[in-house]
């Protein structure tokens, strides 16, 4: 708050019509930060409230902003009678996995693109970055074939290695650019007492660029659990079935939909991210600002 | 100095070049691997394709033997919250068959059971890699043609030719390629109209009297969301509409013929001549068109089979007053387009025997009548509509009727194209883009090369 | 990105010509796992589709397999192939898409940056249309732009604004593409605000103080000092925001299917409808390679364009 600000204050306070209209007209920012946020949120509040209504008041057709009779049926239905915990469980698995392996390859790489000297540089990053934009369509005969013969199908590993097209361009780009920004000497300090580059990185530099880490971490988890295309491809038991995945089987066939099913599946799928985005926002933030787009 | 620089410049580029080689090597191996296998499998199905009753690929395994067979079921078998009893049944008649074979296992495996094109591309993936499972697909008819002319799915002529005559014949034809039997219709499906009896006081008997009634019905009841409803999203729903609009089977070879033009016109002006369709119609996907007539939302409605049963089930505002008939199409024959699954063989398969078995259970009257019975899919066997089945499901006997004038959609290697183009047609007429004799003017060009192709 | 070309060469030419550079071995190796990764997904992919790509590959048909040149490239480039359309299309809505995108993320990242009760709570719901799966997000938007009783309809009619009746999806092919837009801006924007508000986060205090100090204007401050130092972060996402506009697919899929007619057909979904609908595998490969290097322009562009002036 600046002084100017504190002034500015004390001349709106108060409750007088001209005072209390002068306070509106200072905080149109929060108002309009607070109506973009509604409209961003409202479509997880529709859905939200929907994933509420029984399939009895879903079939009567009629638009409600609330159920007459909120349920939890069908969280329950879905969940433990169409075994959508278990879909969730395997989106976990593949998310997780595919995450660490980001970490450990992303961080590698990231790091050699950021201190070492190295020719074609510029091509090996162009290349990790632009694997990222391959058109998927073109991608799955192909890959399935492969999968096929090493005897991959219907496997979270196959789900897996294909997501680290999501996730490995983002996080090895984000991670050079971070590892650039952080200073040398202490690198060099660890060499000269007789560490190799990867033990440097490994025992030196890494704790300094945790916060770029978990950045990386996060950004990898998100964009694996949202995976469809190659779990659609790839995982023939429903058991298998990654969330994303099993969400567009569970309530829709050819003839109907039940969209309040759906909607529940939604929610639950949507749910863990929301969590991880929560408790990590600041990180995420902080760790783009901290040299990604400097 | 100079020497030395160049040689040292040689052993730099001979390691680089190593490098390089060892990666592209890598590269190789595995892109060798993997079109090593491929041309094999495209060299396979073109001989199969060659001669169209392929004997089953060698090394199968005999019926006795223990063996495992692979089932690719839309949707899944086993109970769901929403899959209304389908895959459920499928389970059972799974575990009975493994019962009454104690040697063979089936193996179910889920390819999407809500989206059709979504499905045919999964099980695509495992032909193009040249798979031998899935053995047994329940397949879209539409998935027949294309399938048996690339030589991945058998020939049933051996084993079900002889019992043609116990399926529909708007079945045995679907399933019908070059004269050769490649798929079983497993259930049945045909596309007909419903009325809600107490807005349409008398059957519908001319396409004229279709659009009076729902005027009518309209006028009586301004509440109405539409008078005559029908799924006009861009999908497969836009060909069978126009298929039982029609009357016969879409003519691809002369698509632009008089008929035609006057089922297409006819689509057009129910929108924006005559009004008793809303424009919303244009992104009404089937589970947005049942809700609205069970609701009593819409006096008429054209839909699969499925509507009867909600119709007459707890919850509905319809109990008693439905009424299901073929539509009265533009040709002057009453129509209905025909749908089902079908069950095909993967061409490749090594477990003929046991999957001859396991078909001929799905395929008999008492298992299909127990289906109807339990989940609502129409059996496709004549002799399955029994007694029983009647008086456990009376809206049975309206369907019969509707199934025996049923039309097939046509039944053309291309088809996926084909439907592609029909498709951009309607939907573009439906949005009222272009004229219907324009659209129909263009897309016969488009479709005509393709029609003649076996 | 320029922060990586850096690795000054100290030595002097001749001398660097005999023998690696210190450490660049080790970069090799450390580099090597992801690039190798990438490569192993990606390679028999694309060399697949290069392949396919000049002979005609149709495994419905038979196809003859046979080497055809550029022919599928033409198709690419045909207007009769309707293809030529869908890229324009998507180019213009590329372009569109972006500036939307682009300047409501940056005034939503403003907004962001100012401090303020609660902003990491709007900061967080903000962000997560974008941690949704594409998936989700289309499928929400079909129920929401569904013409009976579908919430955007509803929300319209509440508040008594104009177009409460209107056929969304699949009546016109402007509705169809503003639906389409909406729900890709929802996602889309977030991503870009989360980019921008980093980077202004970045900038540095004194900066703002000394324009102040100058007596400069807001607007004055705007594009002396925040768009400057805003290079980096716009440039980074406008490349990613292009490249995935120009790709986009999952949304058109699910809600629209191309339609009406062909209206809403972009070269990611002729993609799909050569490979799965027509099974014209050659065309559909060409159609990949094309998307490639226009990817590749497209990066080049934006590299020479927004390099940093100094």
């Amino acid at each position: 708050m600046t002084a100017a600000g504190i002034a500015g204050r004390a001349q709106t306070a108060g409750w007088r019509p001209a005072r209390v209209a002068a306070r509106l007209r200072r905080s149109w920012p929060s108002w309009l930060l607070i109506l973009v946020t509604l409209l961003f949120t409202a479509p997880f509040l529709w859905v939200f409230t929907h994933s509420l209504e029984s399939s009895a008041e879903w079939a009567q057709n009629k638009t409600v902003l609330w159920p007459h009779a909120p349920t939890l049926a069908n969280y329950r239905a879905v969940l433990f009678k169409d075994g959508f915990l278990t879909n969730v469980a395997n989106s976990v698995i593949v998310a997780a996995a595919t995450t660490a392996a980001t970490l450990v390859f992303g961080s590698l790489a990231g790091y050699a693109l950021a201190r070492l000297p190295m020719r074609g540089k510029s091509a090996i990053l162009g290349f990790i970055l632009l694997a990222g934009f391959f058109p998927l369509t073109a991608m799955i005969g192909p890959l399935f074939k492969v999968m096929s013969r090493l005897g991959l199908l219907d496997t979270l590993t196959a789900v897996s290695i294909s997501d680290l097209i999501y996730t490995l361009p983002l996080a090895t780009w984000l991670l050079a650019s971070l590892f650039a920004q952080l200073p040398e000497e202490i690198e060099e300090a660890a060499m000269v007492d007789g560490c190799t580059r990867l033990g440097a990185l490994r025992r030196v530099v890494a704790p300094l660029a945790a916060p770029a880490l978990a950045t990386a971490a996060v950004l990898s988890f998100i964009l694996a659990w949202s995976d469809f295309t190659f779990s659609l491809s790839f995982l023939q038991d429903e058991s298998h079935f990654t969330a994303p995945l099993a969400m567009l089987q569970l309530g829709q066939t050819k003839f109907y939909t039940y969209y309040n099913l759906t909607d529940a599946t939604v929610v639950i799928t949507a749910l863990p991210i929301v969590v991880l985005v929560l408790v990590m926002q600041r990180r995420i933030v902080s760790g783009l600002t901290g040299g990604a787009v400097k | 100095m100079a020497a030395n620089f160049r040689a040292a410049r040689r052993v730099r580029r001979a390691h680089w070049f190593k490098a390089r080689l060892a990666l592209i090597g890598a590269l190789s191996a595995v892109a060798v691997a993997a079109c090593g296998s491929s041309s094999s499998s495209s060299a396979t199905s073109k001989s199969a394709s060659a001669s169209a009753a392929a004997k089953p690929v060698s090394g199968q395994v005999p019926a006795s033997a223990k063996q495992t067979i692979v089932f690719a079921v839309q949707g899944g078998a086993g109970a769901s919250a929403s899959f209304g009893g389908e895959g459920e049944f499928t389970e059972k008649e799974i575990v009975s068959f493994e019962k009454a074979h104690p040697n063979i296992t089936v193996k179910p495996i889920t390819i999407s059971g809500s989206s059709v094109e979504v499905a045919r591309s999964q099980v695509q993936n495992y032909f193009l890699a040249g798979d031998s499972t899935p053995d047994v697909i329940d397949s879209d008819q539409t998935w027949v043609a294309p399938w048996a002319r690339a030589g991945w799915i058998a020939p049933l002529d051996q084993a079900f030719g002889a019992r043609r005559s116990q399926w529909f014949p708007a079945a045995v034809a679907a399933g019908t390629y070059n004269h050769h039997l490649y798929a079983l219709s497993w259930y049945y499906n045909a596309e007909g109209l419903y009325y809600n009896t107490s807005l349409v006081h008398a059957a519908p008997t001319t396409p004229q009297q279709v659009v009076a009634e729902a005027h009518a019905a309209l006028q009586a009841d301004p509440s109405l969301k539409a008078g005559f409803a029908f799924d006009g999203y861009k999908d497969e729903g836009l060909v069978t509409l126009l298929t039982t609009v029609l009357g016969h089977p879409i003519d691809v070879a002369h698509l632009d013929n008089p008929a035609t033009l006057k089922a297409l016109q006819y689509i057009h002006d129910l929108v924006y001549k005559y009004g008793v369709t809303p424009k919303a119609v244009v992104d009404w996907q089937l589970p947005a068109t049942q809700p609205l007539f069970t609701n009593g939302q819409a006096a008429m409605l054209l839909d699969w089979p499925y509507v009867y049963q909600i119709a007459e089930s707890k919850g509905s505002k319809v109990i008693g007053k439905t009424a299901y008939i073929p539509f009265p199409s533009v040709s002057g024959v009453p129509a209905a387009a025909v749908g089902g699954d079908m069950l095909t063989v993967n061409a490749h398969t090594k477990h003929m025997a046991a999957v001859i078995e396991f078909l001929q259970w799905l395929e008999t009257p008492a298992n299909q009548t127990a289906r109807a019975i339990f989940s609502g899919d129409p059996p496709s066997l004549l002799s399955a509509y029994t007694p029983a089945l009647f008086k456990a499901a009376p809206y049975f006997r309206q369907e019969v009727h509707v199934f025996k004038v049923a039309v097939a959609r046509p039944v053309n290697p291309n088809y996926e194209q084909i439907t592609a183009d029909l498709q951009n047609m309607i939907s573009s007429v439906l949005a009222n883009q272009q004229s219907p004799a324009q659209a129909l003017q263009s897309t016969a060009q488009q479709v005509a090369p393709l029609a003649s192709s076996s | 990105m320029s922060a990586v070309d850096v690795a000054p060469a100290t030595a002097p030419r001749a001398r660097r010509a005999l023998r690696w550079r210190p450490g660049e071995r080790t970069g090799y190796a450390m580099a090597s796992p992801a690039v190798i990764a990438l490569a192993a997904i990606t390679a028999y992919p694309l060399l697949w589709n290069l392949w396919t790509s000049f002979h005609d590959v149709d495994p419905l048909t038979g196809g003859t397999g046979q080497f055809v040149g550029l022919s599928n490239y033409r198709a690419v480039f045909s207007s009769q192939t309707g293809l030529l359309a869908a890229l324009m299309h998507t180019l213009i809505y590329m372009v569109v898409s972006v500036t939307v995108e682009m300047a409501l993320g940056l005034g939503i990242a403003l907004l962001l940056n100012r401090p303020m009760r609660g902003r990491a709570l709007c900061r967080t719901l903000i962000l997560l249309p974008w941690a949704v799966p594409t998936v989700v997000s289309a499928l929400v938007w079909q129920t929401l732009f569904d013409p009976q009783g579908g919430g955007v309809n509803y929300m319209l009619s509440m508040l008594h604004l104009p177009g409460s009746h209107t056929v969304w999806i699949g009546a016109t092919a402007s509705a169809t593409w503003a639906s389409i837009l909406v729900a890709d801006a929802w996602q889309s924007t977030p991503f870009v605000a989360l980019m921008l508000l980093a980077g202004l986060q970045a900038i540095p205090r004194e900066l703002y103080e000394a324009a102040r100090v100058d007596g400069a204007s807001a607007w004055q401050t705007f594009r002396g000092v925040t768009l400057p130092n805003l290079r980096p972060a716009l440039m980074v996402t406008l490349v990613f925001r292009t490249l995935q506009a120009f790709l986009i697919f999952d949304i058109i899929y699910a809600l629209t299917q191309g339609g009406p007619g062909t209206s809403t057909q972009t070269i990611s979904y002729m993609t799909y409808y050569n490979f799965i609908v027509s099974d014209n595998f050659g065309v559909g490969a060409a159609i990949s390679i094309v998307m490639v290097i226009v990817c590749l322009l497209i990066a080049g562009v934006y590299r020479v364009l927004l390099r940093p002036s100094t």
